[in-house]
């Protein structure tokens, strides 16, 4: 049970479990930030999800071992997905 | 000079990397335009969005996760030449799918019981259009672990078997990386 819970696939997906728990307890229209600043809970929802997100990408399909130019380009893929999102909901374009 | 080691390695076919770019790229512009609609109507979608139930996504993200640990693991035993255990974490992959495909049909028929289709307003338009093209990929997924659950029964060392299996695992990876971002749009953006 210890190796198995030693096991980096394992941790990931504990992280992921956790990450995810942690967004819905604050996301949504029944959320606990709900009395809070609806955009800083957005922010944090969307960042948790992309780095999420990385978390498959480097470790599941396991893009870590790929060569560098695969791995700036997802990074840089994610980043730039992100930030339109979040500009798009900031500034309502 | 630097090591093949070092230098990493394209994991799968060099091909599904252009679909899985392409596929994440086209639903990305979907993301987007859902965020701009939603900005022109912030009220209807926050009342909308509180028509769908948090635990159901929330369990769904749960079988997707869990269905991508089971695959990740499954690619792994198929490199170390385990032809038991891989099929079987395969399969615990696959009835993840199952019960992902179960209780998103169960959602759609408490919406449906309740009045609401892709045409009652927007945000549902949305929500139907993403979910469903999701479903889709989940329902081809789904096809290609079996496939992978029955080629891995036997073992073999050939290179372009291997980095078909791989890309196979890759795609199934990808459709838990489209949920992860549609769930936080659709369920918990404020």
């Amino acid at each position: 049970m210890r190796g198995f819970l030693r096991d980096r696939l394992v941790l990931v997906w504990l992280v992921l479990i956790g990450a995810t728990l942690f967004s819905t307890g604050i996301g949504g229209t029944t959320g606990l930030a709900r009395s809070g600043d609806g955009a800083a809970v957005t922010a944090a929802v969307l960042a948790i999800a992309f780095g999420k997100v990385a978390a498959v990408i480097f470790n599941y399909m396991d893009i870590r071992r790929a060569p560098g130019a695969l791995k700036i380009l997802w990074g840089a893929w994610l980043a730039v997905v992100l930030t339109v999102l979040m500009g798009i909901y900031r500034t309502g374009l | 000079m630097r090591s093949k080691s070092t230098l990493g390695r394209v994991p799968g076919e060099a091909g599904i990397w252009i679909l899985i770019f392409g596929e994440m790229s086209v639903f990305s512009a979907l993301f987007a335009a859902f965020l701009y609609y939603r900005g022109r109507d912030v009220s209807g979608f926050t009342a909308s969005q509180a028509q769908l139930s948090k635990a159901i996504g929330l369990l769904n993200t749960v079988f997707l996760l869990t269905s991508s640990l089971f695959v990740a693991l499954a690619v792994r035993a198929t490199v170390r030449m385990r032809t038991i255990a891989a099929p079987r974490l395969y399969i615990a992959g696959l009835t993840c799918a199952a019960a992902f495909i179960l209780l998103k049909a169960f959602e759609y028929y408490t919406l449906f019981a309740r009045g609401i289709t892709v045409g009652s307003n927007t945000y549902f338009g949305f929500y139907f259009g993403l979910t469903a093209l999701h479903l889709g990929h989940v329902l081809i997924g789904s096809g290609v672990l079996l496939a992978l659950a029955i080629a891995t029964r036997t073992p073999s060392s050939e290179p372009k078997r291997f980095a078909l299996i791989e890309s196979g695992g890759c795609f199934w990876h990808m459709v838990d990386a489209l949920w992860i971002i549609i769930f936080a749009l659709l369920y918990l953006v404020e």
